[in-house]
């Protein structure tokens, strides 16, 4: 489908000879919100950096939109790393001002006001700020692009339940409304209700991908319990779902 | 894009060394009169030597730090601000990989020559103004009016000069970086690595330099680099010789920019590994 | 958030429920404008898809009415309002009757725990 947002054609990334993504053929479409769903290690991370164009593969195709990860496609993606990516030395209004001179999606408006509202000035010193401001800085100046894909790495993982509430409603009020927003976490629970569809990635390959409301329907159990039960039945080595 | 990339890594250095070069320039203002005073009034005792000698070891370690910090930040604008967490940010940003390393080198260039500047004028500051302005318009007078070349050739090869030496600071920064892309491709030890290649490039470059290798290469002695040194200044007169000789500097420069850019760009662009 | 859910039924369901429960006790007066499905889907931490599914009930429901221009808003058409509510309460009456049956106790039994438990609030 060549209309398709994200778009994975025998996708292969190696360290060293060591295979993390395995073939992977994905199609995600626009306008969604998708979980991407798997223990840790499984190469969820690998493959949001695959994406946004920090890492190359090492074998097949990925396109954004249509284009190889570049420029042009970092113009209109979103991303939310698992870790801080701020300088120490700068301070609120730096960090704002990057932004908007590098984004022409970016909403400054929109950002400084959800800064006010977590009462965080603009000459505010990153360096000085709490793991937890940090942490909701990062993700405001994220959801206030107005971007066509929203690439967030575990978003909500070792949160207090305030935060994640603060954090699953700012992604939710902010995304851009025919934008598609990937989400990759392994505390699915907590995000089922969110999603549109799901995609279970499993040492390295996907195993399923299909929209919630059919998971439910299909195998009449919530996307967690099915997570839970597809993941044990491997541990214990019993049989493994293939594709 | 260049520019705003530029403009975000001068305002990080701008975050701290505006402080430094003034202090550097108050020091040496400060001492300029300190010694002044002491010259003039004999000094003895411990109390006044020390009046005399305090001002100056502040100055000397305000100046030895400028230095430094210089190197420092300049390594760690790009190893932390472009390979570690800061990564994530910058390499996300709508940009070519070359981009932000242009960025970077001339970002660095910029400040660099602006902490020699400011400690060129601190040491002369420290000076006699009477005499160091008295020397300066003596030399002036001299590369200006000499049976050598004219004033015309003289801006000229002084215009040379500049461009010459603000390659050779940038050639020392490129090869910085090339040396810590090159540390990036290992997995562990970046920064150990990182030194070792810095070390292992300059050992190249000396042994490209020594005129030993070049006979190998040539299969000559050196007499042949006198002929031909000979053969110009035969040719050329002294401007020209001269500006042969800064064309040779540059190109030796420009070449060296060149492969360590190619050699960064490549490594970031496809080997780039965070974290 | 107070938006609680359980495993057994569909989201957009017990979202349905939720959201006419709060219009029936006035928490969305008759006439008045219902939030975006954007909103709603924020406040309650589930997918837009999911509410407008919610949404579109009220809809059906005769609670609400979607207007291109104007958005949703709530009905004006009270007696609506008060079937929807009087639906609610036969439930939770029949869930009591049942429950008190189940435990054995008759009908007066169950009648006069219900004054007496009023009484006392």
């Amino acid at each position: 489908m060549s209309d398709s947002l994200i778009s994975c054609q025998a996708l292969t990334k190696s360290y060293g000879g060591a295979p993390v993504l395995k073939d992977i053929d994905l199609d995600i479409g626009a306008g969604r919100i998708v979980g991407l769903l798997g223990p840790n290690g499984t190469g969820k991370t690998t493959l949001i950096k695959l994406l946004c164009g920090l890492l190359q593969p090492t074998a097949g195709r990925i396109l954004i939109n249509g284009m190889v990860p570049g420029p042009e496609s970092k113009a209109i993606v979103s991303y939310l790393p698992d870790k801080m990516y701020f300088a120490d030395w700068m301070n609120a209004r730096d960090i704002l001002g990057l932004f908007e001179d590098f984004y022409e999606d970016f909403d400054r408006t929109r950002a400084e006001a959800m800064c006010a509202s977590l009462g965080i000035k603009p000459g505010d010193r990153i360096k000085t700020m709490s793991k937890g401001t940090k942490e909701k800085l990062q993700l405001i100046l994220v959801m206030s692009r107005r971007a066509r894909l929203y690439l967030l790495d575990e978003p909500i993982a070792g949160v207090d339940p305030a935060a994640r509430d603060y954090i699953m409603n700012t992604i939710l009020t902010n995304y851009s409304p025919d934008g598609t927003v990937l989400i990759s976490t392994h505390l699915i629970g907590d995000i089922e209700r969110v999603l549109d569809e799901a995609i279970f990635l499993q040492d390295g390959r996907v195993i399923l991908h299909d929209s919630v409301d059919n998971m439910r329907a299909v195998h009449g159990k919530s996307v967690d319990a099915l997570f839970r039960e597809m993941f044990r039945m491997t541990q214990e080595g019993g049989e493994q779902y293939a594709r | 894009m260049l520019g705003k990339l530029i403009k975000y890594d001068l305002k990080s250095y701008f975050k701290l060394f505006p402080l430094i070069w003034l202090a550097a320039i108050v020091l040496a203002f400060v001492n300029h009169f300190t010694l002044r005073h002491f010259s003039e009034a004999e000094a003895s005792g411990v109390a006044e030597l020390l009046g005399l000698v305090l001002p100056i070891l502040v100055y000397v370690a305000a100046i030895v730090t400028l230095a430094v910090l210089t190197l420092i930040l300049i390594i760690r604008r790009f190893y932390s601000g472009a390979l570690k967490e800061e990564g994530y940010l910058v390499f996300t940003l709508p940009v070519k990989p070359w981009q932000i390393v242009v960025a970077k080198a001339i970002a660095a260039t910029i400040v660099t020559i602006i902490t020699s500047v400011v400690t060129v004028i601190s040491v002369l500051l420290l000076m006699d103004w009477a005499e160091v302005t008295r020397a300066i318009g003596e030399l002036f007078h001299g590369l200006f009016h000499n049976e050598y070349i004219t004033g015309g050739q003289c801006a000229a090869l002084m215009a040379e000069a500049v461009i010459v030496g603000i390659v050779g600071i940038a050639v020392s920064i490129y090869r910085i970086y090339c040396a810590i892309a090159l540390g990036h491709l290992f997995n562990k030890h970046r920064g150990g690595m990182a030194v070792l290649m810095y070390i292992a490039i300059s050992i190249v470059l000396s042994a490209l330099g020594s005129t030993v290798v070049a006979n190998l290469i040539f299969g000559l002695d050196t007499n042949w680099i006198d002929e031909f040194l000979r053969k110009i200044s035969e040719a050329t007169n002294t401007f020209g010789f001269i500006s042969l000789g800064m064309l040779g500097l540059f190109l030796v420069s420009a070449v060296q920019i060149v492969i360590y850019h190619i050699v960064t760009e490549r490594i970031l662009s496809k080997r780039l590994n965070l974290e | 958030m107070e938006w609680m859910f359980t495993e057994d039924r569909p989201i957009f369901q017990q979202l349905y429920e939720a959201l006419a429960k709060r219009i029936v006790v006035g928490e969305y007066p008759p006439g008045g404008r219902m939030p975006s499905v954007r909103e709603l889907a924020a406040e309650a931490g589930v997918n837009p898809n999911t509410m407008q599914r919610a949404l579109s009930q009220l809809d059906e429901a005769g609670l609400t009415e979607s207007n291109r221009t104007a958005g949703r808003t709530v009905t004006t058409a009270q007696e609506r309002i008060d079937a929807v509510r009087n639906g609610f309460a036969s439930e939770a009456a029949r869930a009591y009757l049942e429950a008190a049956r189940s435990l054995g106790l008759s009908r007066e039994e169950a009648i006069k725990l219900l004054n007496d438990e009023e009484e006392m609030q």
